[in-house]
């Protein structure tokens, strides 16, 4: 078992999500960056759905009330076991009683823990993953809070890789291709989105990335019925700003969706730090 | 012709692919978005479909690049007709009629209170699609005489359980949130929706739905 400490602004449980419930209003959610969710089990030797905690901004402390294998990958930040600095994006061994701390990252918003045997909190409709949007699932971890490790493993620890895919950008490109309501766009807005340098608000969760800069305008103002949304659907409110949909975005949206960006694409965005510039490039319709 | 005879290819306005994994499907009518999410899953015989989303008017899926292109192959040939997966429920719906909004909505209807609750009570309604929120069922649809657009201006904040109507639909807000629909009552009896449940939606799509007015 695992006792919370300490946590910085959030903290939650997450696995691979919801998957399947999409009819019934449920969002999927899952990690926000799953390339370094994924890559924190593999260091650890865990199956891909085992539970890591998802840190935003560092500042969490445990301690661990039984010998663990441990990993941390995402937002790089330092890694104290009792004080002393441990690698970052390797497995560490922890006796029972030593106590892990993280700093604030030097860039990016989301680092993963995983311990190997993955976190076992009490899953909600199939999954252990804290759904920001709903409040479905566990609560986010909180100090005092003491977390079950379980027995999801897959094999040995793997190996650390050499290019974790994170770096430290201010300025960030995405590949789109067309939304389903990109024809409810005038000429203008739609190459607005593609040459415009946006800027990441501070609005920006795990959730959807907000972006600010020139109005995108409708050919005609039109109420949109509510539609199945895509990760990674640029969607546009009347405010007329655009919003990209992230890990746990809304299953239905009722704003046209101008363009959708490659879900190879996203976990960088989710990384970023408001004030990013954030730009759509424009890639061939429908395939990647 | 009939749509009876009709393939779902005829009455797939067009498939818009959405990056490598999503497809939304364009349909003119609530009724057909129905019949086409019900084919899509028939079609899955190998369940490779992560997600099948109807609303008013589209049908989203969501499957591996390699499965969804063979899945709407096979959607295309299906015909178009109700899929009878389960018995179609009759669910009752407690309800009380004392919205905040119903002396505007029976207003602007150019009818008496008394008239719509009579008529809104003993409608037969379906449920559509959920959206929104976890467990929020859109009941469709309304009778044309009773059908207003949504509140120019939403409000910030709607109770948990009120009953609501905008365009073709009611609606029974699951948690409090903000909303732009006009309150018309709300539910007398216990949550539809609790996630610590199996299943956790006591609704289904296709259950037919009537509200008691226990006002």
């Amino acid at each position: 078992m695992i006792r919370v400490l300490a946590t910085g602004p959030l903290t939650t449980t997450q696995d691979l999500g919801r998957w399947g419930w999409g009819h019934l209003g449920v969002p999927r959610s899952g990690p926000a960056d799953a390339p370094s969710h994924h890559l924190a089990n593999r260091l650890v030797g865990n199956a891909v759905d085992a539970a890591t905690m998802e840190v935003l901004r560092g500042g969490l402390t445990v301690e661990f009330l039984e010998p663990a294998l441990f990993a941390i990958a995402g937002a790089p930040v330092g890694v104290r076991l009792d004080g002393v600095p441990v690698a970052f994006g390797a497995s560490v061994w922890a006796q029972a009683g030593a106590v892990l701390s993280l700093a604030v990252p030097r860039f990016g918003l989301w680092s993963y823990f995983a311990v190997r045997g993955g976190l076992d909190v009490e899953p909600q409709l199939g999954s252990r993953s804290v759904d920001t949007l709903s409040g479905i699932g566990p609560p986010p971890l909180a100090p005092g809070r003491v977390v079950p490790i379980g027995g999801l493993v897959a094999g040995p620890p793997g190996a650390a890789d050499a290019l974790i895919g994170l770096c430290d950008r201010r300025d960030i490109e995405l590949r789109v291709s067309p939304g389903p309501r990109h024809e409810w766009f005038t000429r203008q807005a739609q190459e607005l989105l593609v040459t415009t340098a946006w800027t990441l608000s501070t609005d920006t969760n795990r959730i959807a990335a907000r972006l600010t800069g020139p109005e995108l305008a409708l050919v005609e103002p039109r109420q949109l019925p509510t539609e199945g949304l895509q990760i990674g659907s640029v969607q546009v409110p009347a405010s007329g700003q655009p919003i990209v949909h992230l890990a746990n975005h809304p299953p239905t949206g009722g704003y046209p969706v101008i363009a959708v960006v490659d879900e190879s694409d996203l976990p960088m965005l989710a990384q970023s730090l408001p004030g990013t510039v954030v730009r759509f490039a424009r890639r061939a319709p429908g395939r990647a | 012709m009939p749509d009876s005879a009709k393939r779902c290819a005829d009455v797939i306005l067009r498939v818009h692919r959405l990056a490598r994994t999503g497809a939304l499907i364009d349909l003119g009518r609530l009724e057909h978005a129905k019949m086409v999410a019900a084919q899509a899953r028939r079609v899955d015989v190998d369940g490779w479909l992560w997600e099948v989303i109807p609303a008013a008017r589209t049908v989203y899926l969501q499957a591996a690049p390699e499965h969804l292109d063979e899945i709407l192959a096979r959607l295309g040939d299906a015909p178009v007709e109700a899929v009878v997966q389960q018995e179609r429920r009759l669910v009752e719906i407690p309800v009380r009629y004392d919205g905040q909004d119903l002396d505007y909505v029976a207003g602007q209807l150019r009818m008496d209170v008394g008239t719509f609750v009579h008529r809104h009570s003993t409608t037969e309604y379906e449920v559509a699609f959920f959206g929104f929120a976890p467990g929020q069922a859109f009941f469709g649809e309304l009778p044309g005489d009773l059908r207003l657009p949504r509140r120019s201006v939403p409000r910030t904040r709607v109770p948990s359980g009120a009953l609501a109507i905008a365009n073709e639909f009611t609606i029974i807000y699951p948690e409090q949130s903000p909303g732009g629909w006009h309150l018309i009552g709300h539910r007398a009896g216990p949550p539809l929706w609790d996630p610590h449940a199996d299943p956790p939606s006591r609704l289904r799509i296709g259950d037919r739905i009537r509200f008691r007015d226990v006002t």
